[in-house]
């Protein structure tokens, strides 16, 4: 009798890992806290990549500069040395003062200190962007930079020709970084009531993004913070909430795994090896989402090998 | 019975009418595919003189490495620009987009449009506020205004530009602008089909 109980209980305990596995390789985030003490708690451990994420950030009003209080705080702690840009970097950004009031002033302390920008531009920025020094783009809408193990290709959504796919394909065939992330402005998946998901993109971009084994894509343009769960692998951020905010957007759909649309927000990312930790912070220092994700990596044959669950 | 000079003589008959038939049939599907090679042909040729503006321009103007000072920046497009309006003078619409390459360019958003109607609507998904009065060919774009993306349907079913050049979507119309100098070379009027119900675009 006691065997029988006890092959039950291995039975049934055997089950519920079986259950618990299936369910981590498809949302492949683990452990996911929704805290609110403020306090910055990635791994921070030595020689990570740290960066921060920002998107339609240019307003010049004071929700920017208090966001970028924000990030200064978390610079304190972290030491993150890059900020990636998510498009409308510069809302009506065509005269000088415009860089000055939307850019130089509300990060003054992170450049300062040496924190690099490196922009994507969207819908409100002007062609001149790619050109100014302080965005790293060296004259191209669309490039490439490398941080430790993790190599970033920065996307013009505004106007995705064959040009700009076959220069995709060829950047990401011959990329032999571990961690593949791409940012642009129009997301691929989005549960913004005002924008949504761009489709006609998603039908370009989605299959090589999934070929090459893209991990993570980060997009802005809808006002909003939002986590959405992966799709075919990859994990999905729209972080377009760190200057406008448009309060109340977040539909309640199957694609949104988290999200913040109540005030401004900005991202803050780790990688270290195969794990990629990510912490949401608000305009007044909460920390409204994080979690970790595991990398997935691909095989030869460009199919998934399994993802093992993180913790956190 | 016949005789087989008689019946030669009506298989040859025959064999004409056949290859009459034959060749009227490949005459007529030649012109129908002649038209776009010519209409592209046309509309490359057009933007090969433009871009030799476009060149001739750029050499006038000192280049500039990126640069911290967007002043500079900007300066160096008003330049630039300057020159290129200057150079094609009292340019007017249809310069390069003659009803030739308007029939061509309607043929081919039409079928990007049975490509992805769904798609290429949910771009488009709210209207400009620019003044369509201030769009006109060898003007500067309205600079500062939002940017309605692409939809990549469209772009994938038109014909490649020079990366110095770009195809915007304004509300109706399809304008053919330059990208460096932010001037618009040509507009092709009511080319798109805007999704009905849009409101202005406000973010």
């Amino acid at each position: 009798m006691r065997r029988l109980i006890l092959s039950t209980l291995v039975i049934a305990l055997v089950g519920v890992w079986a259950v618990h596995f299936a369910h981590s390789r498809t949302s492949a985030v683990a452990a996911v806290r929704h805290a609110d003490d403020g306090g910055l708690t990635l791994p921070l451990k030595a020689n990570s990549v740290r960066f921060v994420a920002i998107g339609d950030n240019g307003t010049a009003d004071s929700s920017e500069y208090q966001v970028g209080e924000q990030m200064q705080k978390v610079q304190q702690i972290s030491k993150f040395s890059f900020v990636i840009m998510l498009g409308d970097n510069l809302y009506g950004g065509s005269s000088a003062g415009d860089y000055a009031s939307r850019f130089e002033r509300p990060y003054k302390a992170l450049l300062d200190e040496g924190v690099l920008f490196y922009a994507a531009l969207g819908n409100h920025d002007d062609q001149n962007e790619i050109s100014y020094a302080g965005f790293h783009m060296e004259g191209h809408r669309y490039y490439t930079h490398i941080e430790g193990n993790v190599e970033f290709f920065v996307l013009d959504s505004n106007y995705m020709d064959g040009a700009q796919l076959d220069w995709l394909q060829q950047e990401l065939q011959k990329s032999v970084a571990p961690w593949k992330i791409a940012y642009f402005h129009h997301p691929l998946y989005s549960s913004g009531k005002t924008h949504g998901s761009s489709r006609d993109l998603r039908t370009v971009l989605e299959p090589i993004l999934d070929k090459y084994g893209v991990n993570v894509v980060f997009s802005g343009h809808d006002h909003v913070y939002e986590r959405v769960y992966p799709q075919n692998g990859i994990l999905y951020f729209v972080m377009g909430s760190s200057g406008k905010l448009r309060n109340g957007d977040l539909r309640n759909d199957s694609l949104k795994a988290a999200g913040f649309d109540t005030d401004r927000s900005f991202l803050v990312g780790e990688i270290t090896g195969d794990d990629f930790y990510f912490q949401v912070i608000s305009r007044t220092g909460q920390t409204v989402d994080s979690g970790v994700f595991k990398r997935q990596a691909l095989s030869a044959a460009g199919e998934e090998s399994d993802a093992i669950p993180g913790s956190n | 019975m016949n005789s087989p000079g008689k019946l030669f003589t009506t298989s040859l008959l025959v064999l004409l009418i056949l290859s009459i038939f034959v060749l009227a049939g490949s005459a007529k599907s030649g012109n129908q595919s002649d038209p776009d090679a010519q209409a592209l042909q046309n509309f490359r040729n057009r933007i090969d003189q433009y871009m030799d503006i476009h060149h001739r321009a750029d050499a006038k103007v000192p280049h500039i490495k990126p640069t911290q000072s967007a002043q500079k920046i900007i300066d160096r497009r008003h330049a630039f620009a300057a020159e290129i309006i200057k150079e094609r003078g009292a340019v007017k619409e249809g310069n390069i987009f003659t009803p030739e390459i308007d029939a061509y360019f309607d043929r081919l958003i039409h079928s990007a449009y049975q490509a992805n109607t769904r798609g290429i609507n949910a771009t488009l998904e709210c209207l400009n506020s620019i003044n369509q009065e201030e769009l006109k060919p060898n003007a500067l774009y309205p600079e500062g205004a939002e940017y309605t993306p692409m939809p990549p349907t469209i772009l994938l079913h038109v014909p490649d530009l020079p990366l110095e050049l770009e195809y915007r979507v304004v509300n109706k119309d399809l304008i053919l602008r330059d990208r460096e100098a932010n001037v618009i070379v040509d507009i092709l009027r009511n080319a798109i089909t805007p999704p009905p119900g849009r409101k202005l675009c406000d973010d």
